[in-house]
């Protein structure tokens, strides 16, 4: 008996030796064009547009990065972009949970259309021209020029998949748990406040970490809305607008200092928010 | 539980105002239409409205200016416009083929994550790293990697004797679609490993416990339990996965135009350029429009396949 | 119990109103320190009293300056465009110009802030833009500058407004609605000189089918470590489209005689073009890679042609400067005779939008940016070159650098608009581009290119998109010169 603990733990370690390995030539894989973003970004504009084999710059250009920072408002812009993220994750938060609660534990006629429109929304995708009627609507509130806007545009395009998480997510845990809780005497909504929100963190931490995100990467949407408005562009649009040169070669590398600066918000704000979502992922995990 | 509540109705007609308001309240309703309101509210919003906004220009030659009357010509051009025919043809390759690959890299990497092995926090953020860098810089790095001439691809398959020329990746038709693959999977597969690792919080401790008292081994654990206790959460995935893949087409932008000769173009690869045109063509959003209703059913249909699959797949369970 | 319930109800709407509440707050709040922030450069008092002026429906400008909203899409010339802003704003007082730079998306972002009222009051225009201007005009956007012109003596001698009128591209009838002040030339070829001459070479062959050949040479002489010539992402308009206007081909297709399309001449162009791809000539996957990334190949003696217009000159030299001597030629043509107009685009010039709140001001900061003194500074510093022989007359050529190789010759011209169709398919540039790769057979493009283009404009005839141009007698060596017929 114990001999063949023995050979299971080494099976074991073996197993877990070459799942290491797996997991860290995937991480390799993962990181190389990163790493080579992060080291172009340090080379003159002319060697990072050959391209090539060798990824370290023939010597390390710390000017781009001046320039970079000289050009783009990185503080303001960092700023607004972390003021559009958080927005965007607390609306998807609300949104997401809410409805798909809804659509998980009530039944109420109309249900399948609402549902089905979800639905149908995802795939109608007009894509980038329903910015013109969108702006045109901001115009007639007076929204055009606000960062605010774009917060509800993206929570609103990006609500579906949220919801569809939230209410698989739902789908999975048993009814006995809402049952327990009328019998305790909860109405609908302390149901989802006291005993479902706790439960639907993991998802939750999910949906904010993407939704977050999604907040993060626009770019088309506050392009437009910030057009005439320096002060509130984030990140993004203020990272592609490095490389614009006009007429002659556009500066690339200036582009990828500016991209790998913007990179390190975002990965302060992952670690941190890491914690929080290992928690809610563990705190979610359902006994019994 | 609606069914039955049509038929009591009409038995008690003399209900007042406020009694049913305090009904409707004690049965959630109240509370439902207040937590349903706001995600309705933003859907008309931002996607109906829109649409209805473009809908308007489906018999228009618009180009973003003035609007141009043509009658059904749309609608008989796309029937035969070769072009929009193949990209959809290409739209399944893609879809599918990413899909077959991301899917179940990402499961796998997600089961690994959750496993808890020293460092795993580290590989989570590495993973997710290729998410949150702008697509104008990662094609562009893509660019160099893939590059026939001096790329970095070419120079590891040489060396290792695996090829013996170059390889055009971007611009051989044998290899673009693949390319831009890869690409995408790089780009993608942290993103469905989020989506299963919450989707494994929800499967209790104690199941696992419990297999591991009966002896199951991690292969066992995971056809036995992981996989049907995270199907619900795993068809939703799925389905994100595809309405996902058929809507890509950012990098393909960058990376290749959809070249060459249209071989990696893509559905909404072809209506974004429509839509916003070229320096020798003008934007043709009224063709566009009508391109993007026909795509969007034919996302729907498979979709709805996928749907009547994944049922069917449920009573076998 | 019932008191939790309204509590938990009201909890929840105050938790999605408060949201919109701190949204519309943060809102109005900044537009207020966004105003500020503009006004940073400049005289900042004035700037927004002017703002806050122009919320108040402009009756209370208690005389102070009047600020002329500029947008330009150039960063190029950024540093010479903020100092003269800046000698501007300093020797007026009265109108103050507050210039910005909106490169990304610019013609969607100039329709959009139309619309939202944000729009310049003047806007930097090009040929390169690829502006629609009948649409423009169409949509009420343009003001028409004529009558400025006319009344503007200076104006009229150094821009020779009256002299650059192009139909639909800068002027419709009599309105003028932008004038260009500088060119960028056509198309001209750079290349390696080294590696010319070691393939036996003393300078780029006049013929297109010479330069197959040379090509064939380089590239045998690189074996595998350098190559012929270079192109980029759908790289038929860089150079080959100019081979075939400078051999009389018709631009874009359009045959201005007949007011119809027909490409079949350009069959024989695009065959010789393939032979670069079929004999194996082309930097591998180049085709695959951006403008830049080619320029920083060739730079580095990746390969030997490489086809541009006029801002190569700034690119070589500053940019990425070539380890070697590189030259400029003139484009090769299919029999050795320049036989048409090479197109060239004029640029660097100024429109007023309809929506401009001071006219007179504004159209004082465009008459500015088309000084003598503020132009020879600009073609001097290299930024452009300069359209008309006035400014071409005072400019010292010796302070512009390599742009003297891309001097204007004298097949070089404007031609007048081609109706704008909307072809099903791809367009015409791409379809050509696909024979050169040799994805398609040159002669079925050709007669498919005809039938497409054709139906497209009588199509855009009847809807009312596009009208047919004729011109009699049309010179192909000064297109710019006939006199266009319209409609019929």
């Amino acid at each position: 008996m114990s001999g063949g603990k023995g050979v299971y733990s080494t099976q074991t370690k073996i197993v877990r030796g070459l799942l290491f390995l797996f997991m860290l030539i995937i991480a390799l894989l993962t990181l190389y064009p990163i790493i080579y973003v992060v080291l172009g970004s340090f080379k003159e504009n002319q060697e990072l547009l050959v391209g090539g084999t060798s990824i370290f710059p023939k010597h390390f250009v710390i000017d781009n990065y001046i320039q970079a920072w000289e050009q783009a408002d990185f503080a303001t812009y960092t700023g607004n972009s972390v003021y559009l993220a958080f927005g965007v994750m607390i609306l998807s938060l609300l949104l997401s949970s809410m409805a798909g609660y809804v659509f998980s534990r009530r039944d109420f006629r109309g249900k399948e259309l609402i549902y089905g429109l979800f639905v149908a929304f995802m795939f109608i995708n007009v894509g980038s021209v329903s910015l013109r009627p969108l702006f045109e609507l901001a115009i007639k509130l007076k929204m055009n020029t606000s960062l605010f806007s774009v917060i509800l545009i993206s929570a609103g395009g990006g609500q579906a998949t949220y919801i569809f998480l939230v209410r698989g997510f739902m789908n999975s845990i048993p009814k006995e748990l809402d049952e327990a809780a009328k019998i305790d005497g909860c109405t609908f909504f302390q149901t989802f406040y006291r005993v479902m929100l706790p439960v639907l963190k993991p998802i939750l931490a999910t949906v904010a970490l993407l939704s977050f995100r999604g907040g993060w990467n626009e770019y088309i949407l506050p392009l437009v809305f910030t057009m005439t408005n320096q002060a509130k562009r984030p990140l993004t649009v203020g990272v592609n607008m490095l490389k614009n040169a006009g007429d002659g070669a556009a500066a690339w590398n200036i582009m990828f200092a500016g991209a790998t600066i913007a990179i390190i918000p975002i990965l302060f704000i992952y670690i941190c928010a890491s914690k929080y979502f290992i928690e809610g992922l563990t705190a979610g995990a359902v006994k019994g | 539980m609606s069914n039955k509540e049509k038929a009591s109705l009409p038995a008690k007609p003399k209900r007042t105002f406020a009694q049913k308001l305090q009904r409707a309240n004690s049965r959630g309703d109240i509370a439902t239409f207040f937590m349903l309101a706001p995600s309705v509210l933003l859907l008309l919003v931002t996607s109906v409205y829109p649409f209805l906004w473009i809908f308007r220009y489906v018999c228009y030659d618009y180009n973003g200016m003035n609007a141009y009357y043509t009658g059904t010509r749309n609608f008989t051009r796309m029937l035969s416009d070769a072009s929009f025919w193949g990209s959809v043809g290409h739209t399944f390759e893609y879809a599918l083929l990413k899909i077959v690959f991301i899917i179940p890299l990402a499961l796998i990497m997600a089961v690994l994550m959750n496993r808890k092995i020293k460092g795993s926090g580290l590989f989570r953020g590495i993973y997710f790293m290729p998410t949150i860098i702008s697509t104008a810089v990662s094609a562009m790095v893509f660019t160099f990697i893939f590059a026939a001439y001096n790329g970095i691809l070419n120079a590891i398959l040489r060396s290792t004797g695996i090829i013996s020329q170059n390889i055009n990746w971007l611009g051989d038709p044998k290899t673009a679609m693949w390319s831009v693959i890869i690409v995408a999977i790089w780009g993608g597969f942290g993103n469905y490993m989020i989506y299963f690792i919450s989707g494994m919080a929800g499967i209790s401790e104690d199941v696992y416990e419990s297999a591991q008292i009966d002896g199951a081994n991690g292969l066992q654990t995971f056809w036995k339990i992981t996989l049907p206790m995270l199907s619900p959460m795993l068809k939703i995935i799925l389905m994100l996965a595809i309405t996902g893949a058929f809507k890509d087409y950012d990098s393909i932008l960058v990376l290749t135009q959809g070249g060459p000769n249209d071989r990696t173009k893509v559905m909404f690869l072809y209506i974004y350029q429509l839509i916003f045109g070229s320096n020798t063509a003008d934007p043709q959003i009224g063709y566009g429009t009508v391109l993007s209703l026909t795509a969007a059913v034919i996302v729907g249909l498979v979709t709805a396949v996928y749907q009547f699959f994944a049922r069917k797949l449920d009573d076998v369970m | 119990m019932k008191k939790k319930k309204v509590l938990s109800l009201i909890m929840a709407t105050a938790m999605v109103l408060s949201l919109a509440g701190c949204g519309g707050s943060d809102n109005s709040s900044s537009s207020g320190s966004d105003s500020s922030a503009a006004s940073e450069s400049g005289d900042a008092a004035a700037d927004t009293a002017d703002d806050s002026a122009a919320d108040s429906g402009e009756s209370a400008a208690s005389g102070d300056a009047v600020t002329v909203e500029v947008w330009s899409n150039n960063r190029h010339d950024e540093t010479y465009m903020t100092q003269k802003v800046e000698e501007f704003n300093s020797t007026h007082s009265d109108i103050q110009i507050n210039y910005t730079i909106m490169a990304d998306d610019w013609s969607n972002s100039i329709q959009l802030a139309y619309q939202a009222n944000t729009a310049p009051d003047v806007m930097a225009v090009s040929a390169s833009d690829g502006l629609k201007l009948s649409e423009w005009v169409g949509a009420g956007m343009f003001e028409s500058l004529t009558s400025y012109i006319e009344g503007s003596e200076d104006f009229k001698t150094v821009t020779e407004a009256l002299d650059h009128k192009y139909d639909y591209l800068n002027s419709i009838g009599d309105d003028i609605y932008w004038v260009p002040t500088g060119v960028r030339s056509g198309t001209r070829i750079e290349y390696n000189i080294g590696l010319l001459k070691d393939a036996g070479y003393d300078a780029v062959p006049s013929t297109l089918a010479e330069m197959v050949e040379a090509a064939g040479k380089i590239t045998a002489n690189g074996a595998g470590s350098y190559y012929g010539v270079g192109f980029t992402q759908n790289g038929f308009g860089r150079w080959l489209e100019g081979i075939g206007e400078m051999s009389g081909l018709n631009h874009m297709g359009y045959d201005y005689e007949n007011g119809v399309f027909d490409f079949t001449e350009w069959a024989e162009l695009l065959k010789l073009g393939n032979q670069f791809y079929a004999n194996g000539d082309v930097l591998p996957g180049s085709e695959t890679q951006g403008v830049d990334n080619n320029r920083a190949l060739f730079a580095q003696g990746s390969f030997c042609f490489w086809g541009n217009a006029s801002q190569e000159a700034g690119v070589f030299t500053d940019q990425f400067p070539c380890s070697f001597d590189w030259g400029v030629a003139e484009l090769p043509t299919m029999e050795g005779t320049v036989k048409g107009a090479l197109s060239c685009t004029p640029n660097f010039g100024w429109a007023m939008l309809s929506s401009a709140k001071d006219k007179e001001a504004a159209w004082k900061v465009i008459e500015y940016f088309g000084s003598e003194e503020f132009l020879k500074g600009y073609f001097e510093g290299g930024y452009s070159a300069p359209l008309g022989s006035y400014m071409a007359g005072k400019i010292d050529a010796s302070k512009t650098g390599r742009l003297g190789d891309f001097a204007l010759q004298d097949y070089e011209d404007v031609y007048p608009s081609v109706p704008t169709v909307i072809v099903d398919g791809d367009d015409y540039a791409i379809t050509m581009w696909n024979v050169i790769l040799g994805n398609l057979d040159a002669d079925e493009a050709v007669a498919d290119l005809n039938t497409r283009y054709n139906d497209a404009l009588e199509r855009g005839i009847e809807n009312g998109s596009c009208q047919r141009v004729t011109i009699a007698g049309f010179d192909k060596l000064h297109p710019s010169k006939g006199t266009a017929v319209y409609g019929e």
